[in-house]
């Protein structure tokens, strides 16, 4: 994953992705999952996700949200399940397939509807670090 | 929830055909027809009880006009009974009552927003009975030319739905639509009830709208010899009503012809034909008008018509959609049942 750092518009960074939604980064790739790994602990900012290629789904917007919550906005697409999931530790999180620890939790299930549609979700920051992912089944 | 169903037209059907016997004695056979609007309650002084009632049932999705097809699907039945008690002035003026009692059985699948954590699923299935929004209407008869060949009845309709029925459905959906809003950027353009995944709405289970209502309508009845032709225009004006809801604007129109076929000294039964043609505007909440709501449809359908005597009348029809086009994700009727009854003292 590539980060480029463009003069921040509402404390936003600008995060590029080179996957396309079958292909994957790095140890996530070998599942098939359409994701996009972002951080969002970094104090007073949000960071807006675009991908470059296809119809990959993408987590749109992290922002700050209240004192102590993050919101994490993306689309989804008809008749997929869309899994939102996070992880606490970046050095711990396997894919669970090659035997790594799993320690991925699911945050949100948007259900397979449909129609796209548009979520905004709450999640409480309790940790310094955390990374969510974007997980799509039919 | 299908036993009430059956138990709901059943005595419907009783009420129709129980009275057969206590008809009284008619002249001739026009003489029949004739005193059939005369049953209707259209020309003499005095009190007036009715019913009539509605049984839809919403079993197919739609979004934005086009079918679709899921799994455990949400679904809505609704039998709306209106009993009206009116009086009539004169014969070119009248007032009636109407006090809409509403049961609903219901499935439906939504998300609950909260500005806490992540939106948590839920399935809610049920059936309610509840009292819906009373109606004070007035009548004016404009045009009355009544003949043994024929007749021809213009009468002008107005009145006020008044906020009598329960809107704690609406409230709520107004308030989740404040919190999706609240988890949004400032100033971001978003449908108010953006949040909801259901196609059977919290707003289509509210008995009550919490708003005073303007209601107009002509209705035009004519008849030669044996043949009828039925019309009447309806419109609800909305205003704002619980929690800043505000109900779209309803445009209804029916009619179609009909014949009587039997017509003798006890009683009449005429066969109308009658298309419908209903448009609802899209609904407004928060000051944003959804284009998740709103729907225009087509119906057609027969409809059977008895008088007895000079005191009663009864009908019994169903519409049957030709097409129907809602916006947003919503379900739409697959057919609908009505009858009503009615007695002048």
């Amino acid at each position: 994953m590539r980060v480029t750092r463009t003069k921040p518009t509402r404390n936003c960074l600008r995060i590029d992705s080179t996957r396309s939604g079958t292909g994957g980064i790095g140890a996530l790739g070998r599942l098939g999952l359409a994701t996009l790994v972002v951080a969002a602990s970094v104090s007073g900012s949000c960071l807006r996700g675009q991908a470059l290629s296809g119809e990959a789904p993408q987590l749109d917007l992290i922002e700050l949200f209240g004192t102590n919550q993050v919101t994490i906005h993306f689309n989804t697409a008809a008749n997929k399940t869309y899994t939102l999931q996070a992880v606490d530790c970046l050095l711990c999180a396997g894919s669970g397939v090659d035997g790594s620890a799993n320690l991925w939790t699911n945050v949100f299930v948007a259900p397979n509807l449909p129609f796209s549609n548009h979520y905004v979700i709450v999640d409480t920051r309790s940790n310094p670090l955390r990374l969510y992912r974007l997980m799509v089944t039919d | 929830m299908l036993r009430n169903r059956v138990i709901y037209v059943r005595l419907a059907a009783l009420q129709l055909f129980a009275l057969f016997g206590f008809c009284a004695v008619q002249a001739c056979e026009l003489c029949a027809v004739y005193n059939a609007s005369n049953a209707k309650s259209e020309f003499t002084k005095g009190l007036v009880f009715s019913a009539a009632a509605q049984f839809t049932h919403f079993g197919t999705e739609q979004f934005d006009g086009r079918k679709v097809d899921r799994s455990n699907p949400d679904r809505l039945d609704s039998l709306i009974t209106h009993w009206v008690l009116g009086y009539n002035l004169s014969s070119r003026f009248g007032l009636s009552l109407s006090v809409p009692m509403i049961y609903r059985s219901f499935r439906r699948s939504d998300l609950h927003f909260s500005v806490n954590e992540p939106p948590t699923a839920y399935r809610e299935q049920g059936s309610d009975v509840d009292l819906g929004d009373v109606a004070v209407l007035g009548r004016w008869t404009v045009l009355a030319k009544r003949q043994m060949q024929s007749d021809v009845v213009v009468n002008l309709l107005g009145g006020v739905k008044l906020p009598t029925g329960e809107t704690d459905r609406l409230k709520d959906e107004v308030d989740q639509s404040k919190t999706y809003g609240a988890l949004l950027p400032p100033g971001t353009p978003h449908d108010p009830l953006g949040h909801s995944i259901s196609s059977v709405h919290p707003h289509e289970l509210s008995p009550g709208s919490g708003s005073f209502d303007g209601i107009f309508g002509v209705t035009f009845n004519t008849r030669w010899q044996r043949w009828v032709f039925n019309g009447q225009f309806q419109y609800a004006l909305r205003s704002e009503g619980e929690a800043s809801f505000q109900y779209g604007n309803d445009l209804l129109i029916t009619g179609g012809p009909g014949r009587y076929l039997l017509a003798n000294e006890r009683y009449t039964l005429s066969l109308q034909a009658v298309a419908v043609y209903e448009t609802m505007a899209r609904d407004r909440l928060l000051q944003t008008v959804s284009d998740r709501t709103g729907f225009t449809a087509w119906y057609l359908g027969p409809q059977l018509n008895l008088t007895c005597g000079g005191h009663f009348a009864a009908n019994a029809g169903v519409d049957v959609p030709l097409a129907i086009a809602a916006k947003g994700f919503q379900a739409v009727p697959d057919y609908r049942v009505h009858g009503g009854l009615s007695w002048r003292y």
